[in-house]
């Protein structure tokens, strides 16, 4: 590795097209995905809020619904269509668990962090790592294009289950739509598994010299076994979507059987819909922790530097991290329990599920032992943190009920899932996301985020956060079920309407708040004060880089790694941080 | 008007640039690093952090007192229902403390060690003792509510014996049941034979007989069209004909298995089942209830006998349970009672028709543009007599022997209706 090194400043010319656009810099690619990524979250927030609109007040004609949509979604009564109320609600979905969730949160900071932390000049593939984000450029184009299409986007909710999602007899949305939809996410997968082998190779490969697998920040080993999840399950809703879209258009009949629609029998016969959701919960439920694996690494690294102290328990976080990556493959049947499925088979995933909880309970009570008597620095990027611990364990907690087939009968596909899965991987998801923007923001721009901005932005957003999502919880054991564009045709549910109106304000005070972190983002990009060198005092290596590094990475020879990476508040040592490549005092013994 | 707002918006940030850059320079001039947090940083983060504490722990239990774990929809009305109720309680009661206490733990120690002046960190890295602690005490706990949930889960999901079988058959956007008569046993269906007057597609031979000819006589039409005036038809309308004239041919060669499966019982048990648009039970009288969809997969939830069974085209699947309070009954609940009654003034002040307690069947699972609507009443009376007063009229006109009577070989059909379509077009050109 050591022979090619760079020389600052000597490397060889950039134009603007090989240095913004089809840049092979992992740190580029990394804003890339970051920038698309937060496109694509504000055209979900934008959908969540209408539809949240449309929930409270069913009966209302609203000025943002025609600003934003258009009339091709408004009825001849101004009130959105019940069929493109489901179709914002897929989008919305759609868009935030792999565009934002998958692509944005593992695509920004996968990219950026993976060379920097485990000391290697950048990607194993840049040219891979670059395709990468073309695809996912191109995948997230064609799934905001199918928004403005004539029958409008795919309407079947973002699992997409077959057959509402295949005839298009069933719903307009099926038609071109979900062709788009399937295109899209084909595209999209594509992009992940080229991220994700790169991710792999790299860490496994290009380590620096002395940077063991045991030295890895926990980020690395969250990155590393999220990239493994997602090459082991996409290829399965690779296939799950080819077939899909065979059913769609070839006349097969994978998913198909026993169909009359449309005052027709349709030839289809043999095919089973629930193998597709099979299929899809193969990878829908490893994708959960795609999704969260990520932002746990990001905290584990920020609650850590910003505590002042080790992270507590750092084999026992990796133990937690396999365990879960493990256990994540053998759940799936979980979110399948009222199908029909023999109740043996539905015991068995209860089992496997619940298992879950005891290394997500560890990794609780480590961030928790963490903060124990340590010199917590509240910059934004840890009070996210905090909150995402915070709505981890809220979160998590839910999770015991839905993985108990006996209590899941009765709130199963309702809102208080809706609530669960949103506080688990919705918030503690983007709140790692967000901890992560405001941490290596320095590392990206070589500027400072204003903090106090930061603040607000962290205080709206978790209040509005726990307020959409807290109360949500009451309104699906009332028994609302979810994705209905109306309750008012059930008496039983006026008793939580309330709620509803509430959640909805809530949602509205949280959308809100992204424009001060929008705008705080894009200010101090331009005119943000300039940052040092290592601004938070950390010890990992991407702090040991030039402020502005160019490609390379380090202008001189790779840095050498002596230690851990949590070596905070070490006694023997005068500084309360002890960067990874300095080496060892005398008699000094390696973590 | 979208212009204006535009406007507004650009100016807004920009006023906002310029407010942070007077901040930015002050601050500057102050010689702050904007990596340091602030000693009065701190002090309003700490305090928010308590005071957002508290607000999460007091709205909390403020919603689950109000709310509780089953808001609105009073006691089950099953009797498996109530295990799940109780086994609900048991593991809310456990949950709430775990919230309590770690919300609590980490948000104690999140303000209590915020970063002060010549304060240094403990370095304290592992603890086996502690991690073990916090391996086996979370354990044991799921050990526990894992052993009570599948005891529970084996209990509810065994099918009992003797039961009424009841069909309830999901389409879009309706519910439909089929009741299966004195023999208790279901007619066959199938799909293929689906009619206007045939809506859940049951099977008898006779049925099959009337189809055949009739699908026969739509060919031979079709044939006759086709071959006497085909120079005639133009080609897009003659390809649709001849795609039609396959696909009756291959309908009538799928008659065959079905007709080989019928039996004289079969027939028999299909002609005396009753096809009904509401459900009616009778309290203390175990049920089992097969689904079937005919389109799309919908989801049959019961919510207040705590029950949900998907309905899944190509596949029946089967519920069992249980009611054990009568309609009537949940009326005078107290707990129904103030709740409708809540409800009912909320809807007089906005101008709704007034409600009465029901129970309904609703559809959850994502199935088209009115989703949100499709519901079926639910009627549960007290005694089998109540039951049987209403049976016996239902049995006057629904027998599916009646409605299928409707079903003459010369009977226009869905098919032939279009078939006639067709021919007139073409004629007409």
């Amino acid at each position: 590795m050591a022979e090619h090194t760079h020389e600052e400043g000597h490397h060889h010319h950039e134009s603007f097209i090989t240095k913004y656009l089809f840049s092979q810099d992992h740190k580029m690619i990394s804003k890339q995905f970051l920038l698309t990524a937060m496109l694509m979250g504000v055209v979900a927030v934008i959908l969540s809020v209408l539809f949240r609109l449309q929930i409270a007040w069913p009966n209302e004609e609203f000025e943002a619904m025609k600003f934003f949509l258009g009339d091709s979604y408004l009825g001849t009564d101004g009130l959105l269509k019940p069929d493109r109320y489901l179709a914002i609600v897929t989008i919305h979905g759609t868009i935030m668990v792999f565009f934002v969730l998958t692509g944005g949160l593992s695509g920004t900071f996968s990219n950026l962090l993976i060379p920097l932390q485990v000391g290697a000049r950048d990607m194993a593939s840049g040219f891979l790592n670059m395709l990468s984000f073309w695809f996912f450029a191109l995948s997230s184009s064609i799934m905001l294009f199918s928004l403005v299409i004539e029958n409008g986007p795919a309407a079947s909710g973002w699992t997409v289950y077959p057959p509402l999602s295949i005839l298009e007899q069933a719903i307009p949305g099926s038609g071109l739509g979900m062709t788009l939809w399937l295109l899209s996410m084909t595209l999209f997968i594509a992009s992940s598994l080229l991220g994700a082998l790169n991710y792999i190779v790299t860490i496994i490969n290009l380590r620096t010299i002395g940077m063991k697998m045991t030295r890895l920040p926990l980020t690395m080993w969250a990155f590393f076994v999220t990239a493994i999840l997602g090459v082991l399950s996409f290829p399965v809703l690779v296939s799950a979507v080819l077939l899909l879209l065979m059913d769609k258009t070839f006349g097969t009949s994978f998913y198909l059987s026993d169909i009359f629609i449309g005052g027709e029998a349709l030839d289809a016969s043999g095919g089973s819909p629930i193998l597709y959701q099979h299929l899809f919960w193969f990878l829908g439920h490893p994708e959960v922790y795609i999704v969260l694996l990520p932002a746990l690494g990001i905290t584990s690294e920020i609650v850590s530097t910003n505590s002042r102290k080790p992270i507590f328990g750092y084999r026992a976080m990796i133990g937690s991290i396999l365990a879960i990556g493990f256990l994540s493959f053998i759940v799936w049947g979980h979110h399948m329990f009222i199908t029909g499925m023999n109740p043996f088979i539905g015991g068995i995933f209860v089992f496997t599920t619940l298992l879950i909880a005891i290394p997500s309970a560890v990794k609780a009570f480590n961030y928790i032992t963490t903060l124990w008597r340590g010199n917590i620095r509240y910059t934004p990027a840890m009070l996210f943190s905090i909150g995402l611990v915070s709505t981890f364990i809220t979160g998590g907690l839910t999770g015991i009920i839905l993985a108990d087939a006996t209590l899941d009968i009765p709130v199963h596909d309702t809102y208080f899932v809706v609530a669960h899965f949103h506080i688990v991987m919705g918030l503690s998801a983007i709140f790692g996301m967000f901890a992560g923007v405001y941490h290596w923001f320095p590392k990206m721009y070589g500027k400072m985020m204003n903090k106090k901005l930061g603040y607000a932005h962290f205080w709206a957003t978790l209040i509005g956060g726990y307020g959409v999502f807290f109360p949500m919880h009451f309104v699906g054991l009332a028994g609302a079920p979810r994705r209905y564009y109306s309750n008012t045709e059930f008496a039983f549910l006026d008793h939580v309407q309330d709620l509803n109106e509430v959640i909805t304000i809530f949602a509205i005070i949280g959308g809100l708040a992204q424009l001060i972190f929008f705008f705080n983002f894009f200010y101090s990009i331009y005119a943000g004060r300039k940052t040092t060198q290592n601004p938070w005092k950390s010890n990992t290596l991407e702090w040991t880089t030039p402020v502005n590094p160019g490609h390379g990475n380090w202008p001189g020879d790779l840095p050498i790694v002596h230690r851990w990476p949590y070596d905070y508040s070490n006694p023997d040592h005068e500084e309360d941080f002890v960067p990874q490549n300095v080496p060892l005092k005398e008699g000094e013994v390696a973590h | 008007m979208k212009f204006l707002i535009i406007i507004v918006i650009v100016l807004v940030i920009i006023t906002a640039a310029q407010l942070m850059k007077v901040y930015e320079h002050s601050s500057r001039l102050r010689n702050k690093d904007e990596a340091d947090v602030t000693e009065g940083e701190t002090k309003f983060n700490a305090g928010m952090l308590l005071v957002f504490y508290l607000a999460l722990m007091i709205s909390s239990t403020y919603l689950f007192i109000v709310y509780g774990a089953r808001p609105g929809l009073g006691p089950s009305a099953s009797e498996h229902g109530v295990e799940i109720d109780y086994l609900y309680d048991v593991n809310w009661i456990i949950l709430i403390i775990v919230y309590y206490l770690t919300q609590t733990l980490l948000f104690v120690f999140a303000i209590k060690y915020h970063q002060k002046k010549g304060r240094k960190a403990v370095f304290f890295s592992h603890s086996t003792k502690l991690e073990l602690l916090w391996t086996v005490i979370p354990a044991v706990t799921l050990a526990g509510i894992i052993i009570a949930g599948l005891m529970v889960w084996n209990k509810i999901t065994a099918m009992p014996e003797n039961a009424q079988v009841i069909e309830i058959y999901a389409k879009q956007f309706d519910w439909t049941v089929r009741y299966s008569g004195e023999d208790n046993t279901l007619g066959n269906s199938n799909f293929k034979v689906i009619e206007t007057n045939n809506p859940l597609g049951v099977v008898t031979s006779d049925l099959i007989d009337a189809k055949e000819l009739a699908w026969k006589a739509d060919i031979a039409k079709l044939e006759k069209t086709i071959s006497e005036e085909g120079d005639l038809i133009p080609d897009a309308k003659l390809s649709e004909m001849k795609f039609k004239l396959e696909r009756l041919n291959r309908q009538l060669i799928r008659l065959t298995p079905l007709r080989k499966v019928q039996t004289p019982q079969t027939d028999s048990a299909a002609n005396d089942d009753v096809i009904v648009k509401e459900l009616y039970l009778v309290k203390g009288e175990v049920y089992e209830f097969k689904f079937r969809s005919r389109d799309v997969i919908h989801s049959a939830l019961f919510p207040h006998f705590r029950a949900q069974m998907n309905c899944v085209p190509g596949m029946t699947t089967r519920l069992s349970f249980k009611p054990t309070i009568s309609t009537a009954e949940m009326r005078e609940n107290p707990e129904v009672i103030a709740q409708y009654k809540k409800t009912n003034e909320k809807r007089a002040a906005e101008g709704r028709e007034e409600v009465d307690f029901n129970y309904l069947l609703l559809c959850n699972k994502i199935c088209g543009a009115s989703h949100y609507n499709m519901q079926m009443n639910i009627v549960v009376v007290d005694t089998q007599a109540e039951f049987d007063i209403w049976y016996a009229k239902q049995k006057e006109s629904k027998t599916f022997a009646q409605l299928a009577g409707l079903l003459e070989p010369e009977e226009i059909t869905d098919s032939t209706i279009k078939e006639v379509i067709v021919i007139q077009e073409v004629a007409a050109d």
